[in-house]
């Protein structure tokens, strides 16, 4: 007789049907189709006869099995046929990836699981979400300072002169041009001087403060970079201040229409209209955050004062050129061009990337380690957390083991594990380092914000996902290991015994303690010591009131005669005075809380040995009027004193004490020590008034001496407006007093003194409050980890602790018993922890104001607050345990 | 279009009635259906199936297999509530049908 089934499953397609139905179907037409044979045969008829009116009954194969096929019951699910189909694509194509399907089917079983254990989950997910966003967000802030090179071509070829200080006294302008040093320098390419400030661009009938730079000719040929659009000046367009620009590309784009037509268009910064002749590419914006460049006379950049000459300059060195060369070529240049004048300049070269970041180096590095510290604490806490859930797990593990999976076969579904918590966190954490930075951006000092903005996303995300990737190996990896190689038999044993986890999980676990202790606790000492730096210097007597005064920069051009800038000062004094609103008047070269420059030595000209570097202010007779600085003894200045022809001054308190200590200053001379008993320049002290701190962060009260402006020298002054009414609302009508004097001067820098005050100390407040949140973050993360740790001990020992009690032991013996199990890590890690808090102390002592770095306050406070914090972390849980009940703690397990 | 419906429901509506009293194989319900109706109608087992499909997929009938002492097994269906209702419903609407014929075509033979 004929084989039905294998008649039917020639003939009928059932592709995309379940196999099992399949079969079914089959068997079922076949066993159709032989009864029919059966009984025809029956009736006589031959076999050939019968096979051939069976095999009639069905005339139409294919349209009975697409009858078949449209069933929905009968199908495989859709998902199922596809990831069927992808498989057997894949088997087809690479014929292995059995692994792949397999790692596919562990990450799946590891997503159930989380799900199941959604508790666990969102705590892992949110520690090292916390941890891994606040690395993101650091290492946004600090990518470019720190690790990117600069944007431009052979950025190692760019130098910088730093300090550059020349004498003055008799050169032509021509020769204290800088830039035109580097012609007698081989190894320098090129160089260029450069001098930014705040201008307000108004363009298409909208104004905007941008950041505005002058520079020389060859600024952009020493960058490399070339405009995008159009051109860079000329030298002979530099040399005559043409009234040109070169604009960024965001001013291009956002306030010029974005087209090439704004070429040729005209814009005007501070008043001043100039046509736009380039556009630069986007993401040029040097200095930091430039906008505008104008062309300028490279010997008029600089800011001059009696005896010195400040330039930024930035050069581009040879292909072969190095530092050295380029120190000892342009000291040759020096003194080639300079002679026969005796005066040594004094200048250093070093490499761009310094220049622009080396001061921000150490701090931000200390952001970093922070980061990466709190980072670790949450590496650690999680670390504790697997090691209890894999110890929880031992028995799934054991009976894996069982069924032929081998330790590493186990230690993959762990780490998959860790790795689906790790994206997630990785995930979340991108959106909470852009939150966070959106957030922080507004007070992050200008210097580390505007290298922010110039890092790019796709570096961070980079980022992310190898801190995610490091984090798996760090708290999942270990854990994992721990649990798939320990001797399976043994914990066959253990397991079926009790829920007791082995000795060394809980030792594991101690280390971890400890070590999210000493991490914490270098972290709180790090902070502890930058905000009571913070503190002290924010509660540094000011000797001055900054409230209530309007500040604003006026720079005159330099081909103005002293006598003409005297006569532009006192006219805009006497406007600003008239406005209504202002009590006082008045301008001076330098401000108390910012910096200074030009430190030259005096001596008392009763003892010529003595030499006290002070800094020379040029102001107004109202100056200290304005600023309220007290007068301590003496007199201020009057409009006598400018035409008396005496050299009268005023000293600071920190001036006349060092000048004469313990002495009465009013009326005494001092003066430059010139050698052979004689001196130079005298000046009599008509008063001394007190000192105000000088610049942000160094020594707060630095000698001064102030003068009446127009005193053979007119360097460029602040004007200065003490209001009655809230200052700010008066800004424009001071642009207007003094445009009412002279309409072409730029009037920069409007802001209140309390703001320029802010600024000039936002880089430590910025400091000391960040690196507080982390060691607040890093002290939570600990507490929770301690926490987790005692709570699962006294879980783990619910029947221990049952049995303690039941023989009378008493809750309080029980609770300190778990406290110092709970607490030897703690203990332990508080030790090393201030070790380690020694040696970031010391490193970070530069950045500390007027304090030791091994502060026994901070030290002993940070130490305090984390023992406290850990021993509540431990308390809480340990005093669970005199709850148990020892009945139902005997039921346990 | 009505016609085929009819066609259709009617096919189904006879494998049902086949079911009403006792559960059937497949092979059965066709025998029996030509028995019943004195060979004027024969299903196929090419046709019958189908439709017995269809049936169990909408939940009319449910299939199972039952093994006898020395024979192949067999899948019998029975009707299910669902097949129940339905078959009622579907004789409302043979007879619907039929009243409708005998009143239009009557008068022609009366």
């Amino acid at each position: 007789m004929r084989d039905w089934a294998a008649y039917v499953r020639e003939r009928l397609r059932l592709e995309g049907l379940k196999p099992e139905r399949a079969a079914e179907i089959v068997e079922e037409i076949a066993g159709q189709l032989e009864q029919a044979y059966r009984e025809v045969l029956a009736n006589g008829l031959d076999e050939a006869e019968a096979e051939a009116e069976a095999a009639s009954h069905v005339a139409d194969w294919e349209a009975l099995g697409a009858a078949v096929r449209e069933s929905p019951t009968a199908r495989i699910p859709a998902l199922d046929r596809l990831a069927e189909r992808a498989a057997e694509r894949q088997r087809r194509r690479h014929g292995l990836p059995a692994s792949l399907a397999g790692f596919w089917s562990d990450f799946l079983y590891a997503l159930r699981l989380l799900r199941r254990d959604r508790g666990f989950a969102a705590i892992a997910i949110a520690t090292l979400a916390l941890g891994i966003g606040a690395n993101t967000a650091v290492f946004r802030v600090t990518d470019a300072a720190l690790f990117r090179p600069l944007p431009f071509p052979h950025p190692d070829k760019l130098v910088e002169l730093e300090n550059l200080e020349i004498d003055t006294a008799g050169l032509s302008d021509a020769k204290i041009d800088p830039t035109h040093w580097w012609s007698a320098a081989p190894s320098i390419d090129a160089m260029a001087a450069y001098s930014s400030d705040d201008a307000d661009l108004q363009a298409a009938g909208a104004a905007e403060q941008v950041s505005a730079t002058l520079t020389s000719a060859e600024f952009f040929r020493v960058l490399g970079i070339s405009p995008m659009l159009g051109r860079a000046y000329t030298a002979e367009e530099a040399d005559s201040h043409a009234a040109v620009a070169v604009v960024g590309f965001d001013v291009w784009r956002e306030r010029l229409g974005g087209a090439p037509s704004a070429l040729g268009k005209t814009v005007e910064l501070n008043g001043h209209p100039l046509e736009v002749i380039g556009v630069m590419p986007p993401g040029f914006s040097f200095p930091q955050g430039a906008q505008v460049w104008v062309p300028y006379p490279a010997n008029a950049l600089g800011f001059f004062s009696s005896t010195a000459f400040f330039c930024e300059t930035v050069a581009r060195l040879r292909s072969w050129g190095s530092l050295a060369r380029a120190r000892s070529d342009l000291d040759l240049a020096y003194q080639r061009i300079l002679a026969p004048h005796p005066a040594t300049p004094t200048f250093t070269v070093i490499p761009l990337h310094q220049a622009l970041y080396g001061s921000s180096r150490l701090p931000l590095l200390l952001l970093l380690l922070s980061a990466g510290m709190v980072w670790l604490v949450a590496c650690a806490n999680l670390a504790g957390l697997m090691l209890a859930r894999t110890t929880a797990r031992q028995q799934e593990l054991v009976i894996r083991a069982a069924l032929g999976a081998s330790p590493w076969r186990l230690m993959r579904l762990l780490w998959i594990e860790t790795l689906a918590l790790a994206g997630a966190a990785g995930v979340i954490s991108v959106a909470l380092a852009w939150g966070t930075l959106r957030a922080l951006m507004p007070w992050v000092p200008t210097s580390v914000s505007t290298a922010a903005a110039a890092g790019d996303w796709p570096r961070v995300i980079a980022f992310v996902f190898g801190l995610t990737f490091l984090s798996t190996l760090l708290f999942g990896l270990v854990p994992a290991a721990a649990a798939a190689w320990p001797s399976l038999r043994a914990l066959i044993e253990k397991t079926q015994g009790s829920r007791t986890a082995t000795p060394g999980g809980q030792r594991a676990r101690q280390v971890l303690l400890g070590a999210e202790t000493a991490l914490t606790l270098a972290l709180l000492v790090a902070a502890g010591l930058l905000i009571k730096s913070f503190w002290k210097l924010s509660s540094q007597p000011e000797g001055f009131d900054p409230g209530h005064v309007l500040m604003a920069s006026a720079p005159l051009p330099s081909a103005w005669s002293n006598q003409k800038k005297e006569l532009f000062y006192s006219a805009a004094i006497e406007r600003i005075g008239a406005l209504p609103g202002v009590e006082t008047a008045a301008a001076g070269s330098c401000l108390p809380g910012m910096g200074a420059f030009g430190i030259i030595d005096f001596s008392p000209a009763d003892e010529l040995s003595t030499r006290v570097g002070m800094v020379r202010c040029e102001v107004s007779t109202k100056y200290f009027q304005a600023l309220s600085i007290p007068l301590l003894t003496g007199r201020a200045f009057t409009p006598a004193d400018d035409q008396s022809g005496r050299n009268t001054t005023i000293l600071n308190g920190a001036a006349a004490e060092q000048l004469w200590p313990g002495k009465a200053p009013v009326g005494r001379i001092f003066g430059f020590a010139a050698g052979k008993g004689k001196l130079l320049y005298p000046q009599e002290v008509v008063g001394v008034a007190a000192s105000t701190r000088s610049w942000g962060f160094a020594d707060p009260a630095f000698p001064s001496l102030y003068v009446p402006y127009g005193r053979g020298t007119m360097g460029r002054l602040f004007l200065l407006a003490r209001t009655s009414v809230p200052p700010e609302a008066l800004a424009s009508a001071l642009r207007g007093a003094v445009w009412s004097v002279d309409k072409s001067v730029p009037v920069t820098g409007i802001e209140t003194l309390d703001q320029a005050m802010a600024k000039s100390i936002s880089a430590e407040h910025f400091r000391a409050w960040l690196s507080g949140a982390f060691a607040a973050l890093a002290l939570a993360l600990a507490c929770v980890g301690i926490f987790g740790v005692v709570s699962y001990d006294v879980s783990r020992r619910t029947r221990e602790i049952g049995i303690r009690m039941a023989l009378g032991a008493r809750g309080r013996q029980v609770t300190g018993m778990m406290l110092r199990r709970g607490m030897l890590g703690v203990w332990i890690g508080a030790a090393v922890g201030l070790g380690g808090a020694f040696a970031l102390a010391r490193w970070l002592a530069s950045l500390l104001f007027q304090m030791q770095p091994l502060d026994p306050e901070v030290f002993a406070g940070a130490a305090l607050l984390v023992l406290l914090a850990g021993g509540t972390a431990a308390w809480l849980p340990a005093r669970r345990a005199t709850k148990i009940d020892p009945s139902s703690a005997l039921r346990y397990e | 279009m009505l016609r085929r419906h009819l066609q259709k429901g009617s096919a189904e509506l006879l494998v049902l009635a086949m079911l009403e009293d006792r559960p059937r194989h497949g092979y059965e319900i066709g025998k029996q259906i030509e028995r019943r109706s004195e060979g004027q109608i024969a299903f196929r087992i090419g046709s019958l199936y189908p439709i017995l499909f269809r049936l169990e997929d909408r939940g009319m009938i449910r299939g199972r297999w039952v093994e006898k002492a020395g024979e192949r097994r067999r899948r019998y269906y029975a009707l299910t509530p669902a097949g129940r209702e339905f078959l009622a419903a579907q004789w409302n609407t043979w007879e619907e049908f039929v009243r409708a014929v005998n009143q239009i075509a009557r008068p022609r033979h009366a």
